[in-house]
């Protein structure tokens, strides 16, 4: 565990390297008086366990040295307040089921995810696999919200012929097919700028959508199909995505190629053993990438077995509680809002840690909250403020007479 | 604003006071103790709901938690579940253990603890043992430098060698065959500090055959193999220069220094390998029923006049003295081996023809990738020797391979292979260094008769050609001497060989790199090599 070890290597307690924490500790400060000042009502877990998660994310990453002096430090200085105050102002705007104005914008989302990939297929420029946009930042972050928005809208407002539909076998084609549509040319556009891992999280996030949306668990069966289907495409036709999966099935082939970062990760946590080498005491640089995909690896490294328990128990506290949220939320609308930031942020925390562990084949895809990466921070900020907002209902009597009535007109 | 400064100085050296004082451990226990707490309280809030949030009901628009949360948990503690088979029980995965003791250069890995076994000689002397050193587990190697190539080395930091790496997997015990040693493996996981100790190799190499050729070839560069081409047991093998596997760290550092001791010359170095290739083009003959003579003028052979002549070594010996050589004249093969007569064989090579030549050497197994050891997918390769891809149209380049020059590169374990076949009677046995391992017929090269036909002219190579300096050694021997031009000055010396001439029981093949002739340079080591043999009673019939 972290608290209370010894500083390794560099021997002397410099007092810059409080600086994180102070930071981190004055934003939730600030988070903590704003939400009393506004009289939140919410779910009150949602910020504590965000607090847990994106502390251990600053401790790892300020171990890995991301906060050492030298070029564009001051931003990451100033991501976590950023996305503090972000979290905050989308649980203020959007709470009492003032969410709902997001309802009609639905639209407006998609077309502006399929905006935001064709410019960065334009101008943006490719790194270690990613396609960045002007000043390091990856757009293709704020898809996780957007498509979230849009899935919302769409399922919401064709619930009942989902539901309601007759057939048991064949699925409304009807209603399903813009939706379709629409996700052909999204993954064409993510497939031409190679980014595999958003491909798998926004359609897995559309599949459990589906599957709430309709209840019917043969459409999964109907999915998987096509996906198969997809993937032996995808696999066929891309170079690195034959290389992971190769680097997955049989890591020892090329150990010391495209086995190599998985295996220096497992290394690292096989060393770490039950309760690992201590906070500071363990190697991680000699993981290609650790701060970033592979900091679950450090995480298991330093922290042991016990210490990844835990961050994994932390996040199924938040995807439970996220869950919750979306049960209780009053209107379809927020129940897949809710629903779909949940998703995203389960799918990609089981991405990353069944990749790191070699239980699935690398996606490239961050650990939510504790990964570095300013984009990420600040979109799994915003998702968390979006949440919060969900889960504080509208003030009870007035409102709610009102929205009960105009239900049982339908 | 000096001030200040001062103020954050005093406040970092009380700091650094506190984590390096007396009362910190104290301090630490308390502070974990806090963070328990706290994670603890978080876990309960959430499992007994304990005031968190407004009590609403659910809509029911999406599936309770049955259907959404309990598969995604079940998703999570499979994760953890597999991350416990590496993190926790990764040892027994032997691939996972020899990539960490390989490439990982975390210190305190438990894996470069795991103690590995002992590697003997054929009459059970240790070459390599384990020994506990506080928390680490040194490895030593008894004999030094002597055979650091084919035993290699096994270092956390610079990773394995030679047998070290090959034969990994069985070293640290990973070779798991019966139940108690899964029951131990089992054992060791818990504990993860008293390892189960690995499972012991005996070599075929003996050390004083070993010793008799590293003690011949110190202080020069060069490689020579001493194997049973009955059953394929490699007795010894030595290239040189050697490096001390005990202190491998010094050794990577000077290797640039002293170019290349680290290098296996014997299974990895590619040389011209000179007049000894002629017993293959004889092969060749022999196999084509070609059996006539040839007029090899002193002046030399060449396939056309843009080319230099191809000119025996008595032309040369003689132009220096001032003299002049009148040439072979008509000979036959008998005495073209013999003699080493590099016209007869040019001639002999662009008769036979491109594919002829190619086949014969394929059929002796250039251009094949062989091993010595094997183990669990595991194995120590040979450098595959490469037969050159020449054009039909490249007559010259033909005559060069030939008389083993131009383009023709082999290991000087290849052509120890192909010394054993010969003296095998055309039949190649796996050549091996794993004692307990049973012999296996690798590939048949040539017929019976055409092998003891070459035989014999090996043998008068020794008895009246190149080689007699090989004769009255105590026993009869065959084989053939080797002179190779090459670029990087003096020629290599070569010899190979076999004894005893009745019915062979051990090849022998020397290199020494810039030796100069073969019959001055290699044919000595190869000669005190037989003669210990002979001494140790190896040359005796089974």
């Amino acid at each position: 565990m972290f608290w209370g070890a010894r500083p390794k290597g560099r021997p002397d307690i410099e007092l810059i390297s409080f600086l994180p924490l102070l930071i981190y500790a004055a934003s939730l400060f600030l988070l903590h008086g704003l939400l009393l000042l506004i009289r939140f009502r919410g779910d009150p877990l949602v910020t504590g366990v965000a607090a847990i998660l994106s502390g251990t994310g600053i401790l790892a990453q300020s171990r890995m040295g991301i906060f050492v002096s030298g070029e564009g430090v001051i931003t990451q200085y100033l991501m976590f307040p950023a996305g503090v105050i972000l979290m905050f102002l989308m649980a203020w705007l959007f709470r009492k089921g003032r969410f709902g104005v997001l309802q009609p914008l639905s639209g407006f989302a998609a077309l502006l995810a399929l905006g935001i990939l064709a410019v960065l297929l334009a101008v943006g420029q490719r790194y270690r696999g990613t396609v960045f946009g002007p000043g390091g930042i990856t757009p293709t972050e704020t898809l996780k919200i957007l498509i979230v928005l849009f899935l919302s809208g769409y399922f919401s407002i064709h619930l009942k012929e989902i539901k309601e539909h007759a057939s048991r076998w064949r699925p409304p084609l009807r209603t399903l097919f813009p939706l379709l549509f629409y996700w052909c040319l999204l993954t064409g556009l993510l497939v031409m700028q190679r980014d595999m891992g958003l491909v798998v999280i926004l359609t897995l996030v559309l599949l459990i959508m589906l599957y709430s949306a309709s209840h019917r668990p043969l459409y999964l069966v109907y999915s998987a199909v096509a996906v198969a289907g997809f993937g032996y495409l995808v696999f066929n036709y891309m170079g690195h995505s034959q290389r992971r999966l190769i680097a997955w099935l049989d890591p020892f082939s090329d150990p010391s190629g495209a086995g190599w970062q998985v295996l220096q990760g497992l290394s690292g946590m096989y060393s770490g053993g039950l309760f690992g080498a201590g906070f500071g005491a363990g190697n991680p640089q000699y993981i290609p990438i650790a701060e970033s995909d592979f900091i679950y690896a450090v995480i298991g490294e330093e922290m042991g077995f016990i210490g990844c328990l835990f961050v994994v128990g932390v996040y199924l506290v938040l995807i439970y509680r996220g869950l919750l949220v979306a049960q209780r939320a009053s209107t379809p609308f927020g129940a897949f809002l809710a629903l779909g930031l949940v998703s995203v942020l389960a799918v990609q925390t089981f991405l990353n840690i069944g990749g790191v562990t070699k239980l699935i084949p690398i996606t490239g895809i961050t650990l939510p909250l504790i990964s570095h990466g300013g984009s990420s921070l600040i979109t799994n900020f915003t998702s968390l403020g979006l949440l919060m907002a969900i889960s504080e209902p509208a003030p009870p009597k007035k409102k709610k007479k009102r929205r009960g009535k105009s239900a049982s007109k339908k | 604003m000096q001030r200040y400064y001062a103020g954050v100085e005093v406040l970092q050296e009380q700091l650094n006071a506190l984590v390096t004082g007396e009362a910190w451990p104290g301090i630490a226990v308390a502070l974990r103790i806090v963070l328990a707490v706290m994670v603890l309280r978080l876990f309960l809030l959430v499992l007994f709901h304990a005031r968190s949030g407004p009590r609403v009901k659910r809509s029911g628009i999406i599936p309770s938690q049955f259907f959404v949360f309990v598969p995604l948990l079940v998703l999570f503690v499979g994760t953890l579940v597999y991350q416990a088979s590496w993190q926790l029980f990764g040892r027994s995965r032997p691939q996972f253990v020899q990539f960490m003791q390989k490439y990982d250069r975390r210190q305190f890995n438990p894996a470069h603890s795991i103690s590995r076994g002992k590697i003997l000689d054929r009459k059970g002397r240790i070459i390599a043992y384990s020994h506990k050193k506080g928390g680490q587990v040194e490895r030593h190697y008894r004999l030094g430098p002597m055979f650091s190539h084919v035993v290699g080395y096994a270092d956390p930091r610079f990773g394995m060698t030679g047998i070290e790496s090959a034969a990994h997997t069985h070293l640290i015990g990973g070779g798991l065959g019966s139940f108690k040693e899964w029951q131990e493996l089992g054992k060791s996981m818990v504990d993860r500090q008293d390892s189960a100790p690995g499972q012991d190799l005996t070599l075929t190499l003996d050390v004083e055959l070993q010793s008799i050729a590293y003690n011949a070839l110190k202080k020069k560069m060069g490689a020579a193999i001493l194997m049973d081409v009955q059953n394929g047991e490699i007795l010894a093998l030595v290239s040189a220069p050697a490096f001390d596997p005990n202190d491998i760290a010094r050794e990577v550092k000077q290797v640039e220094a002293e170019g290349g001791s680290l290098l296996n010359r014997a299974t990895q170095g590619l040389y011209p390998p000179g007049s000894t290739f002629k017993v293959l083009v004889a092969a060749t003959a022999m196999r084509k029923g070609w059996s006539e003579k040839i007029d090899c003028p002193a002046d030399g052979f060449t396939t056309s006049s843009n080319y230099p002549k191809i000119r025996d070594h008595e032309f040369y010996a003689a132009e220096s003295r001032g003299a002049s050589w009148g040439g072979h004249g008509v000979i036959d093969m008998n005495y073209a081996v013999t003699r080493s007569s590099n016209v007869f064989f040019a001639q002999l090579g662009v008769l036979l023809g491109h594919d002829a030549l190619r086949e014969e050497a394929v059929a002796f197994g250039i251009n094949d990738s062989d091993y010595l050891y094997e183990t669990l997918g595991d194995k120590l390769y040979v450098t595959r020797s490469r037969y050159p891809d020449l054009a039909k149209s490249d007559r010259y380049g033909l005559a060069q391979v030939s008389i083993g020059q131009g383009k023709l590169l082999v290991t000087p374990m290849q052509m120890c292979m192909v010394t054993a076949a010969i003296a095998n009677d055309g039949l190649l046995m796996q050549p091996r260094l794993q004692l307990d391992q049973k012999p296996e017929k690798l590939r048949r090269c040539m017929n019976e008769q055409h092998a003891q036909l070459l035989q014999t002219m090996m043998r008068s190579v020794v008895t009246r050609g190149t080689g007699r300096a090989m004769a009255n050694a105590g026993f009869t021997s065959g084989g053939k001497t080797g002179t190779a031009q090459n670029p990087h000055g003096a020629a290599h010396g070569w010899f190979i060989g076999f004894a005893p001439a009745e019915n062979p029981r051990l090849a022998v093949c020397v290199l020494v790199e810039n030796g100069g002739y073969g019959s001055s340079s290699a044919l000595p080591i190869a000669r005190s090599l037989l003669v210990e043999a002979h001494k140790q009673g190896y040359l005796e019939a089974p």
